[in-house]
């Protein structure tokens, strides 16, 4: 953690300030009906139940305060600046269904850098729009709204009527259909009588697969398989296996070494992956020696198939309707990027370190540790260890990530 | 709509109106000329809180006051400002109103669901052709109404969420729905669950406590008759006292299966029989156990007796196991799992009691 009057925490703060007095910050969606908080550099908590009555006053605080970190809440109030001694004072009327989706939810994210990580966690948001939100889900792109969050991840927000008086319980119904928590292999896939035999009372049941329209997570199992096979099939032996097994522990299916080997052999191991092949592309599930595999392979589908919504376990996002989240248009204190919305059709080119940039390019110099060669604002940068002279949005952003220090002469410099 | 269907479902907005159209004051029915009324609001009132027969028509005159019992049991039931009442009486209000919707015409069923808030769309898709019911050997069973139904009921996301949200249970979890660009199907029985506990919801919803009981009158004496059946109720079946068992080692899970039941929810049966063999296994008394289900809205003395000790293996000879950590979560009810239940070891809420009792007890010596 960077001292709270450290040059760096006075340099981060004056080049808020600066940003601040010049820039336009686009108001929410109702945003006098919501809660804001501020994080104040070099602070220790957050100012919350604060609350603006029009654009004037939201400017005013950004232009006197330049906060860190500014939030506002994802629900609507009758009187959102009222303190919470009892939560009825503020009077709910509703809330904006929220997802954010984080590099540090991403399993193994840590060992890859900022472009990579921001890259994967880009896919699971395409998968979350195009695969639930605006799929089985239904909600309508009109009410669909695209954030990057200025960190490592991005935010959807869905405002449609429907959901603004959704309760926690009822949000983390619609979590678990993201996350395929609940989905049962019994009531999915139902067992069916297919044929009695009226003199010995016997009878003849099958598992009813049904197909890839009947939409919902079976459609979802039936498309997954077939990815799932494509993916499994370009692979070496040895990387299907460790790939079954991530899988595997991301969805939390328990499987040990020895059955995940025999599922690969069923799929892949007989005939050259004849058995894969007959599996991807028809509706049949014939081709495991016994329901124990059939049943692993499908929680792997579903593991294979869900999306990992951040710290849904620990820190509800989506479920908690009283939660702060990061406000559009200002700057995040750890990044100097901004919060920016992309329009639906624009997220495959979007790329934060170029259209998230809102800092200016004054030269300031910075110290670190090794070489490297970021890109940044559509720029290459060739930083060299020791002593460089970079863009403010570059410094601004190593030194957010304590990637890099300021230059003692600026040190000594600073007020 | 005429007056027997207000009487079928008598908490819709046409049939407030037609009560309002009467102009009957509250205290004009106390008087003596609403006898029948008033034997009617008794008789409801008695079903709600130990089911014992619905109110009987003998004249085809008494359907306006079979109307008119209605509005006097809700102001009964504000005015003995009762938690338990409330639920039991929506409960069964809702419950009554369920049957008769299930023989109900189609018209008149969808647009009830529609009024308490779970309208059915035309269908998101084509819908496809399931195969034939009737295969080799297998006869159709059952010819009334909601099995011959094989209508599909498309409706809302949002609202099904709203109207399940008190209903657990794996074939309503969301994953398993049909759900098609944000609509699921339902069939006849299920649509008319849900609307079932949107009834409840609406009836609930009303009664808030309300005036004092009249001082005098025949109201005063089902009021007084009505409160001492709940608090006998109530008193046969006190809300156990944990006794010996410690309640800050019970795990999660069987915590809210708890606070459900002694809330006068209705618990998933999964959830209920895993909360009997849990209560069972820590040493709880089948006595004890009982008790624990009386305040119930559904609760039937002699099923209830039978499900424990069935349970406990007293009626069958095979005492059941606690249900492991992965059966509660496959059966959707793991609930709230704090940091005890992620640990890779745990495997049942059982085991949970006994590491946390444990731990509590490495304390408590020094």
């Amino acid at each position: 953690m960077l001292q709270a009057q450290s040059p760096e925490i006075t340099f981060m703060r004056s080049t808020f300030s600066s940003y601040y007095r010049e820039a336009m910050i686009e108001p929410p969606h109702r945003f006098a009906r919501r809660e804001w908080g501020f994080f104040p550099f070099g602070g220790k908590m957050m100012f919350r139940h604060i609350a603006f009555r029009n654009r004037d006053e939201l400017e005013e605080h950004f232009r006197r305060s330049a906060p860190m970190h500014a939030y506002h809440s994802a629900a609507y109030y009758q009187d959102p600046g009222a303190q919470p001694m009892a939560e009825k004072v503020k009077g709910w009327m509703g809330a904006d269904l929220i997802f954010d989706l984080d590099a540090d939810h991403i399993p193994g994210a840590e060992e890859l850098g900022y472009v990579q990580q921001l890259a994967i966690v880009k896919g699971e948001v395409i998968r979350l729009l195009e695969d639930f939100i605006l799929d089985d889900l239904g909600f309508p792109r009109s009410s669909t709204y695209l954030f990057f969050s200025g960190g490592r991840g991005y935010h959807v927000h869905v405002r449609d009527p429907g959901v603004l008086n959704l309760s926690s319980n009822e949000r983390r119904a619609i979590v678990d259909f993201i996350t395929g928590r609940g989905f049962s292999i019994e009531v999915a896939f139902p067992k069916e009588v297919v044929q009695v035999n009226t003199r010995f009372g016997s009878s003849k049941s099958r598992r009813n697969f049904r197909s890839v329209d009947w939409g919902g997570w079976v459609g979802k199992v039936h498309i997954g398989k077939d990815r799932l096979i494509t993916e499994l099939s370009a692979l070496e032996p040895s990387l299907r296996k460790k790939r079954l097994k991530d899988i595997a522990r991301a969805g939390r299916v328990q499987a040990g070494d020895q059955i995940l080997s025999s599922l690969d052999e069923s799929l892949f191991g007989r005939s050259n992956g004849r058995s894969a092949s007959r599996l991807k592309g028809s509706g049949l599930f014939d081709v495991f020696p016994n329901n124990q595999q059939l049943e692993l392979f499908l929680r792997l589908v579903v593991s294979y198939s869900s999306i990992s919504l951040s710290g849904e376990t620990d820190e509800p996002v989506t479920t908690d309707t009283k939660r702060l989240i990061r406000a559009v248009s200002t700057l995040h204190g750890k990044t100097g990027l901004k919060v920016t919305p992309i329009p639906l059709d624009r997220i495959d080119d979007f790329d934060p370190l170029r259209d998230a940039v809102a800092l200016g390019d004054d030269r300031v110099d910075i110290v670190v540790e090794r070489g490297s060669r970021p890109d940044m604002a559509g720029g290459s940068h060739v930083l060299e260890k020791g002593v460089n002279k970079v863009p403010l949005y570059l410094a601004y952003f190593l030194i957010g990530r304590r990637e890099a220090r300021l230059h003692p002469h600026i040190r000594t410099g600073a007020e | 709509m005429e007056p027997a269907d207000v009487a079928r479902y008598p908490f819709l907005e046409a049939s407030r109106d037609h009560v309002k159209a009467r102009g009957i004051s509250m205290s004009a029915i106390s008087s003596d000329e609403f006898r029948v009324v008033h034997q009617f609001a008794r008789q409801r009132l008695l079903d709600a809180v130990d089911g014992s027969g619905r109110p009987e028509m003998e004249r085809p005159g008494d359907v306006e006051a079979l109307i008119l019992s209605y509005p006097l049991s809700r102001f009964i039931v504000s005015a003995i400002r009762d938690r338990n009442l409330v639920k039991w009486f929506s409960h069964r209000e809702a419950e009554v109103a369920a049957d008769n919707l299930e023989n109900e015409g189609l018209e008149a069923m969808l647009s009830i669901g529609a009024e308490v808030g779970l309208k059915a769309y035309p269908p998101p898709v084509e819908k496809r052709i399931e195969p034939p019911m009737v295969l080799k050997g297998v006869r159709p069973s059952g010819d009334d109404l909601i099995e011959r139904d094989r209508r599909s009921y498309w409706v809302r996301m949002t609202d099904y969420l709203s109207a399940r949200s008190h209903i657990t249970g794996q074939e309503w979890d969301l994953s398993n729905q049909r759900l098609v660009n944000g609509y699921i199907e339902l069939n006849r029985r299920r649509y008319i669950r849900l609307v079932q506990e949107l009834i409840k919801t609406r009836i609930e919803s009303g009664l808030e406590p309300g005036p004092d009981i009249p001082s005098h009158g025949a109201i005063r004496d089902i009021a007084l008759e009505i409160k001492a059946r709940v608090d006998t109720r109530r008193k046969e079946y006190r809300p156990i006292s944990m006794g010996a068992v410690t309640i800050t080692r019970i795990p999660p899970c069987m915590r809210q299966a708890l606070g459900m039941t002694q809330a006068g929810e209705n618990l998933p049966h999964h959830a209920r029989f895993a909360l009997v063999a849990f209560l069972n296994a820590i040493g709880m008394g089948p006595e004890e156990i009982f008790k624990v289900f009386a305040t119930s809205p559904d609760f039937k003395e002699d099923i209830v007796r039978y499900q424990i000790d069935h349970i406990r293996g007293s009626s069958s000879g095979t005492e059941y196991r606690v249900p492991g950590c992965e059966t509660m979560k496959s059966t959707g009810i793991c609930f709230n799992p704090d940091s005890l239940c992620e640990k890779d070891w745990m495997n049942s809420p059982y085991t949970y009691y006994r590491v946390k009792g444990k731990k509590k007890g490495g304390y408590i010596g020094r």
